[in-house]
């Protein structure tokens, strides 16, 4: 490295601002300055962005002032390494964002050169921009960088990430050091490839990788040049990991992703998936530990009006681990309406797909606490590419690939007035499992099940244009092939209420099959449905194609259906009220579909199942449909005398059995409400809270 | 730094209350140039209940507010009472229930003794308990004369005719006094005579 002379170097400490504490030094930047050797105080600020930032070191800042720059920039220390800052002095005076704007046009953008509007190097930030017109992107970050606050528009690449490119592995220096995008307004940027608005390759080996995408707002981005089917316009997150010692997660919290689109190719032979986000596990090999997980109680992300010519108009989450690897994608408490997708999952689409992994993989996609509402699944039932799942397309698939491996979980969340044009007005489930993928006589056990919990499905329609669409709540299908194989679809705790189709089942519509493998062994399908309430839908109540059989086993138990227009259950499913807990009552709901106080589907679920996640008093028996077994379960009416009311004589009662434990003289079980042994001041505060209430 | 004088503040407490006391009760009271409304009475049907009887009795009234006392009398081994009173809406106003002089309480704790009432879930019905709690720790009371288990609050809203049905309180069904046992899965019950009135507003 060169040395500077002493004289230059005291004269740049006297122009610069100088930090006492000598850690640090700001440069400034304004449109009125002029790119001399001594420029960069705040009274002779240099003229262009990089003039100032190839004068810093390591930790220090450069502030650029108002107007408008043509410049591409790197933000890199001029010193080489560590890391600066780059930010606004609008910004950094009073949070103003866009008072500076970096103009790629002439200098960076498609026509001249093709390259991004900024380079964020490791360990650097980039806050407070307008960014516009970049030919390669506007923002390229290299490693754990913060790119907070700016306003990337118009900004397009022939390849991935329109408005953000991240790229996270061998640029990571520190694996305690995180990537940040934060707080950006990203908006009609354009991509090729994958990633209109933001493409992040979190891939991790030697180095961890960890990114944040937080509180942005990314819009009417849109992906695709027609010469492939992309993923994911809003947003693209791949994680991947090379060894099993590698490390990559990415929080995706707080974003609104509104208008974007994801094309699929021209021909239509390959498609596009998520129009919001697309995020992926195993990008290349996936033999580590990698975490996605898109929102988070109260920190969800809103995704509305998003295309997908294919799947996921909203999201489409994907699971890929390598075996031995340690997989997890999450939604979280995400509002998920409007979307759009060509074929199948308008809300969302999720895809666990697990060959020959051992029983040391874990890997496990769940969807819980969102809201799917006003989403659209496109695609006639008669074409093989639609899927359906107005709200939800969930599939996974086990190749060899041993029960508890592979998880999805689609729990505790709502589904109301999506629609498919195919199958599963709310949403659309499958589940696959092949012993003997190639065919080759070469089998091991395998196993997908899907566990669909808690959930609300309501309005939803299943109605075709062209063709009948069926399974207006849900469409469920299981395939096993081989006799190794075991495909199972465990619904239980549902509200399926007021839904519309065309044909077949209105509230679920099941299907299955049982198939050989080449061996000639046929697989096994469970599809069951437990503790809740199918109500007031279109068509048959639970119903479909499925024929169970030797190898197809359907199991109905302590459900309540009723007033189905066709029936509660199609008659081959063998079901009945008054057998295996079943009943058929209206169950009350009030318009959000809540049990009433005095709901008949009150304890009315399987008396095996412990009741303790419901609140007290909860009748030491869970409820039925989508609420129960949870803690937004209706509590059990504290009728202690049983007539009717909850007054003075049932207080009177508790009163005179005060203290009295199991085996007393005066214990008593129905006073007893939280059935923990004694009689006490739990069981008198229970019945206070209700006192004066009638069940009738 | 500014210290404020405490003395002024206490002088106009002092100043506020005098102020209150000085107010002419709604509804009437001494000065009739004052009043506006209507001036309540609370009229037992048994002015002296017999042994066995629990009776609506009146207490004071001031204006339209009339207060009106549950009592038991002649009941040995009183523990508790549950029971409804009945009113017309339109014609009277429940404001309150005062336990603090219930018989109930004598010798015995806060903690040994449970008053509720609810006046909210059914319109016209007061869902009244007192009680008390654990006969282990609390004996049952035996009850001589005409003593107050409860006193409820009404305000007549209106002018009320005397033994006008509006103006009707009565005890409703289901109703019960509780004797300390246990005959599960209610306590124990005592039969007696229950007794309301009317309230009449001038």
């Amino acid at each position: 490295m060169m040395r500077k002379p002493l004289a230059a170097a005291v004269a740049a400490l006297l122009v610069a601002s100088f930090d006492p504490a000598g850690a640090a030094t700001t440069y400034f930047v304004a449109t009125t300055g002029t790119d001399v050797g001594s420029c960069g105080t705040s009274a002779s600020p240099c003229r262009t962005i990089q003039v100032a930032i190839d004068k810093t070191a390591a930790g220090d800042s450069v502030l650029v002032r108002a107007g408008t720059y043509h410049e591409c920039i790197v933000v890199v220390p001029g010193s080489g390494a560590g890391g600066i800052d780059v930010q606004t002095e609008p910004f950094s005076n009073n949070g103003t964002v866009g008072g500076v704007l970096l103009d790629a046009a002439g200098v960076c953008d498609a026509a001249t050169g093709a390259g991004p509007v900024v380079i964020v190097y490791d360990s650097s930030s980039f806050k407070g921009f307008a960014i516009k017109n970049g030919g390669d992107s506007g923002v390229w970050g290299l490693g754990a960088v913060t790119i907070a606050s700016n306003q990337i528009t118009d900004n397009e690449t022939a390849s991935v990430g329109g408005g953000i490119y991240l790229a996270m592995g061998g640029n990571v220096s520190d694996s305690a050091k995180k990537a940040q995008i934060t707080s950006n307004t990203i908006r009609d940027n354009v991509s090729g490839l994958d990633g209109a608005g933001i493409f992040v390759d979190a891939a991790a080996s030697g180095v961890e990788s960890h990114v944040e995408i937080t509180g942005n707002t990314l819009s009417t981005n849109a992906a695709g040049d027609g010469s492939v089917g992309v993923f994911g316009a809003g947003l693209t997150v791949f994680t991947d990991t090379a060894s099993a010692d590698d490390v990559s997660t990415v929080v995706i919290t707080k974003n609104v992703l509104d208008g974007n689109t994801a094309a699929a190719d021209a021909t239509g032979a390959s498609l596009a998936y998520g129009g919001g986000i697309f995020a992926a596990t195993g990008g290349a090999t996936g033999a580590g530990t990698e975490t996605i997980t898109i929102g988070g109680t109260g920190v969800g992300n809103t995704l509305r009006n998003n295309v997908a010519e294919g799947y996921g108009g909203g999201i489409s989450a994907n699971l890929q681990p390598a075996s031995g690897g340690t997989h997890a994608i999450e939604l979280i408490d995400n509002g998920l309406s409007a979307n759009t997708a060509s074929f199948g999952g308008g809300g969302a689409h999720l895809f666990a797909t697990a060959l020959d992994l051992d029983v040391a993989t874990s890997a496990t996609i769940e969807a819980r606490a969102n809201a799917f509402s006003g989403n659209h699944a496109q695609g006639a039932a008669d074409d093989p590419a639609a899927t359906g799942g107005g709200g939800l397309y969930a599939e996974s698939y086990a190749y060899r690939t041993p029960a508890g491996v592979v998880v999805m979980d689609v729990s505790g969340n709502t589904f109301e007035g999506n629609d498919a044009e195919s199958f599963g007005g709310g949403a659309s489930l499958l589940a696959l499992a092949n012993d003997d993928p190639f065919a080759d006589g070469a089998t091991l056990p395998a196993d997908a099940t899907i566990r669909f919990a808690n959930n609300l499905l309501a309005s939803n329609k299943a109605l075709g244009t062209t063709v009948p669409a069926s399974g207006g709540g849900a469409h469920v299908l299981a395939i096993a092939v081989g006799d190794q194989a075991a495909a199972t679809i465990d619904q239980s705790f549902l509200t399926v209420i007021a839904n519309q189709t065309d044909a077949g089942a209105g509230g679920l519509d099941w299907d299955a099959t049982s198939a050989p493998d080449s061996l000639g062994g046929a697989g096994h399908v469970s599809i069951a449905l437990s503790n809740s309430i199918v109500q007031g839908n279109e068509g048959f109540g639970v119903g479909g194609a499925i024929q169970p059989s030797g190898t197809v086993q359907t199991s109905i138990r302590y459900t309540d259906a009723f007033g189905n227009v066709a029936g509660d259950y199609e008659g081959q499913l063998g079901a009945a009220p008054g057998s295996n807990g079943n009943i058929s009552i209206d169950a009350e709901l009030d318009a959000l579909h809540v049990p009433p106080l005095c709901s008949p589907t009150i304890d009315m679920g399987d008396p095996a199942i412990d009741p303790a996640n419901e609140p007290l008093p909860n009748g030491d028996r869970v409820n039925l449909g989508h609420l129960a077994n949870s803690v937004g379960a209706t509590r059990t009416f504290p009728d202690v005398t049983g007539d009717g009311l909850v007054d003075g004589i049932d207080v009177m009662a508790i009163a005179v059995a005060f203290a009295q434990s199991t085996g007393d003289p005066r214990y008593f079980a129905a006073g007893d409400r939280d059935f923990n042994g004694q009689i006490d001041g739990a069981d008198l505060a229970f019945v206070t809270a209700f006192y004066a209430l009638s069940c009738p | 730094m500014l210290r404020r004088n405490p003395r002024l503040r206490s002088a106009a407490i002092v100043a506020m209350g005098l102020a209150f006391l000085a107010l002419p009760a709604c509804g009437g009271g001494s000065d009739d140039t004052q009043s506006s409304g209507p001036v309540a009475k609370f009229t037992a049907d048994t002015p002296t209940p017999p042994a066995g009887t629990i009776a609506l009795l009146p207490g004071g009234s001031t204006g339209a507010s009339v207060n009106v006392r549950v009592t038991v009398t002649g009941v040995d081994g009183f523990f508790g009472a549950a029971f409804r009173v009945t009113y017309d809406t339109s014609a009277l106003l429940f404001r309150g229930m005062d336990d603090s002089g219930s018989f109930l309480r004598t010798g015995v704790t806060n903690a040994d003794v449970i008053f509720l009432s609810d006046h909210v879930s059914t319109a016209g019905v007061v869902v009244i308990t007192a009680t008390r709690k654990d006969p282990a720790v609390v004996p049952p009371v035996d009850v001589v004369g005409p003593s107050d288990l409860v006193v409820l609050n009404f305000t007549a809203r209106k002018q009320i005719a005397a033994a006008a049905p509006e103006g009707r309180l009565d005890f409703a069904d289901p109703k019960q006094v509780c004797d300390g046992t246990l005959a599960a899965p209610a306590c124990g019950a005592i039969t007696v005579t229950w007794s309301g009135g009317g309230v009449s507003a001038h």
